[in-house]
């Protein structure tokens, strides 16, 4: 398969940093002996230059100034003016970027998330989105830009495997859709886009787990994950009472919800679906999200029954919250299930999503885990 | 995606076939840890009945009474204090391991209460009187005996920030503090010694080795401290020519620290630091600066701090 090769950076290394995070775990299990470590690092070596989390902000931080001073001193020295100029000039200065991005820092220099190349994809992207935009006629649907912002974001979520580029596709397929649909059913549409969203989301999540699972789009993992927690987050807004009732009033001035039983009904169900299915299947984001809508979901209930003061609700849900979870820590410590206590080594779904932004590993920072120095249990 | 990986791997000749099925077996019955669901769940309860039992009792104070809740109050501090002296490590001037999983939490727990408990002594009796300084020393001393005494960095980061209002409290003469003058040269003066006092403290550690581990937290306070007071010198005190050299000198000294101990967390803030007061003299410096030689600053300004930052390799 050679469809990978649209990525920019360098795919070997790409792979060997897939391998290398697995073989590391494998190895502090001890199913993988120092000396095959070491071979397996011979084999499969990773030439990037990645550096630490912090110089990656600093190296971004700096880039940033960079790039906007030389844009001012090209803005003072030609002084594009009007439209057409203006275009001219953002289109000229997007391509640069991406082309300096591309032949220096990429092919020559081999930074990957370096700071200097996450700020140089947002900033020329950027650049090339206003570029487009202002050339779109005035009067232009928002459907019609958003489709060729999508496009644009889309070939350069693949290119650069970014996953807050695929985020932002993700979220403007669905804006498409819904304001499409909203234009097309008129008077129906506060009834139908509760369900439209649903679709979406589902869509969504399926594309991004079936793609998630297959080899060949394995350098594409980790956006897959954020697109498929984006799916179930929005799945669960679309029939969220709450969401649906402020919508509606906010854009429709809608007096009452339709169907407000059976969103009640979604509002509670989807958690507590999200949670059982997440406990079956192993699956730790979907479990994880179901906590947090069982949160969302209180939150909206809350909202239109005032059913107890909240010092009295605070209190009850926190001894009932102390009481489940030591009576589950105290189960999985003496029962053998096919859950545990132990904490896991491997990254898990989350810990990879906060990895993408900040590095556990704070540098060799003393201080970074001194206000909790023993969360073991 | 598994069974790919490890098909390269035995087909690299890297792992044989037995190794590679007993990594399936392993990865297919490995059970699933709930660790973080439960921890987390376990901490939202403690928050969530304390929020709530608070608020409870801020709004039945009329009929428990104050004296009823000091004493209740107290009692939990003391009975925090007393778990921690039952459980204690004996001491050693290095680093302990936590004797029982919930030791740091209620040691903090302890001292948090003792800080409400005094709180409310002096909010409802006055006890201190006018003697502000008085009620910010007395906690600190026995929070950084408790820090050192149970190895606790979270208690340190509490004494810390004591010592800092303490000072902060004593230095200021108490209409300027009601009038919140921040930009007083005394105010400014005392941040910066109390961010080289702290920067001591930590090479004393390191260098005699009592409690190594904490000099992290002492760099931390003392970079921010001693960084946010030069900035503020700059800013409001008109002697540039005082405060710049100091900012400086005082990065350099972090980023020599980060580069030598390669904590790019330091090094990192550092040049943000010194990055803030270099523009700001700049452009106090020249008058009317010419838009072209502005943001030629910025370029080459720019471009020097990036390949300062590039000269850090890999994170390892």
């Amino acid at each position: 398969m050679n469809f990978q090769s649209i990525i920019a950076y360098n795919l070997h290394w790409l792979d060997a940093l897939q391998i290398r995070e697995k073989t590391d775990y494998w190895f502090k299990k001890g199913f993988i002996s120092d000396a095959q470590s070491k071979e397996i690092e011979e084999k499969y070596p990773v030439g990037f230059y990645s550096p630490n989390p912090f110089i990656r902000v600093g190296l971004a931080i700096f880039s940033f100034i960079l790039v906007m001073a030389v844009a001012g001193l090209f803005m003072l020295f030609f002084s594009p003016d009007g439209r057409f100029a203006s275009i001219i000039f953002s289109l000229i200065f997007g391509i640069g970027l991406l082309a300096i991005l591309e032949k220096v820092f990429i092919q020559q220099k081999n930074h990957y998330r370096s700071g200097i190349d996450d700020c140089l994809i947002y900033v020329g992207l950027g650049a090339l989105a206003f570029a487009i935009s202002e050339s779109l006629p005035y009067g232009t649907p928002d459907e019609i830009r958003f489709l060729f912002f999508l496009i644009f974001a889309f070939i350069a979520t693949v290119r650069y495997v970014d996953l807050l580029l695929g985020l932002v596709s993700a979220a403007l397929a669905v804006a498409i859709t819904l304001m499409l649909i909203n234009r097309l059913s008129g008077v129906y549409a506060p009834a139908i886009l509760p369900f439209v969203g649903m679709i979406c989301a589902a869509l969504l999540y399926f594309m991004a787990i079936n793609f998630g699972k297959k080899y060949d789009f394995r350098f594409w993992q980790t956006p897959l994950l954020f697109v498929e927690a984006a799916a179930l987050l929005l799945f669960y807004a679309s029939g969220n009472y709450w969401v649906i009732q402020n919508v509606g009033q906010d854009f429709y001035q809608m007096e009452s919800v339709p169907l407000a039983p059976f969103f009640w009904f979604l509002t509670f169900l989807v958690p507590a679906a999200y949670i059982f299915l997440g406990l079956r299947r192993h699956d730790r984001l979907l479990l994880d999200i179901g906590f947090f809508c069982v949160v969302a979901a209180i939150a909206s209930f809350r909202y239109y029954f005032n059913v107890m003061p909240l010092a009295w609700a605070a209190t009850l849900a926190g001894a009932v919250l102390l009481v489940v979870s030591r009576l589950c820590i105290q189960f999985l410590k003496k029962e053998n299930s096919s859950f545990t206590f132990e904490e896991d080594e491997s990254k898990t779904a989350i810990q990879r999503m906060q990895g993408a932004f900040i590095d556990e590993n704070f540098g060799q920072m003393p201080a970074a885990k001194s206000g909790s120095s023993g969360t073991n249990y | 995606m598994l069974n790919e990986t490890l098909h390269r791997l035995t087909s690299d000749g890297l792992i044989s076939d037995i190794e590679a099925a007993s990594i399936t077996d392993f990865e297919a019955k490995k059970p699933f840890s709930l660790h973080w669901e439960l921890q987390t769940a376990l901490y939202l309860g403690v928050l969530l009945l304390n929020i709530g039992l608070g608020i409870l009792i801020y709004e039945n104070i009329d009929t428990i009474g104050h004296a009823v809740l000091i004493t209740v109050i107290g009692l939990a501090s003391a009975s925090c204090f007393w778990y921690a002296w039952k459980h204690r490590q004996p001491f050693i001037m290095g680093q302990t391991k936590s004797p029982t999983p919930y030791f740091d939490y209620i040691l903090m727990l302890g001292c948090f209460t003792f800080l409400i408990m005094e709180g409310y002594w002096q909010f409802q009796y006055q006890i201190f009187g006018q003697r502000y300084g008085l009620a910010t020393f007395i906690p600190m001393v026995i929070f950084f005996g408790t820090a050192y005494y149970f190895d606790n960095r979270g208690v340190l980061t509490l004494a810390i920030t004591l010592l800092a209002s303490w000072l902060g409290v004593t230095v200021t003469p108490r209409d300027l503090l009601q009038n919140n003058d921040f930009d007083s040269p005394t105010l400014i003066h005392t941040g910066i010694l109390l961010g080289a006092v702290l920067s001591f403290c930590a090479i004393i550690s390191l260098k005699k080795n009592w409690k190594p581990h904490f000099s992290g937290t002492y760099f931390n306070f003392s970079l921010h401290i001693f960084g946010v007071a030069s900035l503020f010198g700059l800013f409001s005190l008109d002697a540039t020519l005082i405060y710049f050299p100091i900012l400086i000198l005082g990065m350099a000294f972090f980023a020599w620290y980060a580069r030598k101990s390669s904590s790019f967390y330091f090094l990192t803030a550092a040049v943000i630091y010194a990055y803030i007061g270099l523009t700001y003299c700049i452009f106090k410096w020249v008058d009317n600066f010419d838009p072209y030689l502005a943001l030629l600053y910025f370029v080459i300004s720019g471009v020097a701090v990036i390949i300062f930052l590039l000269q850090n390799k890999n994170q390892k």
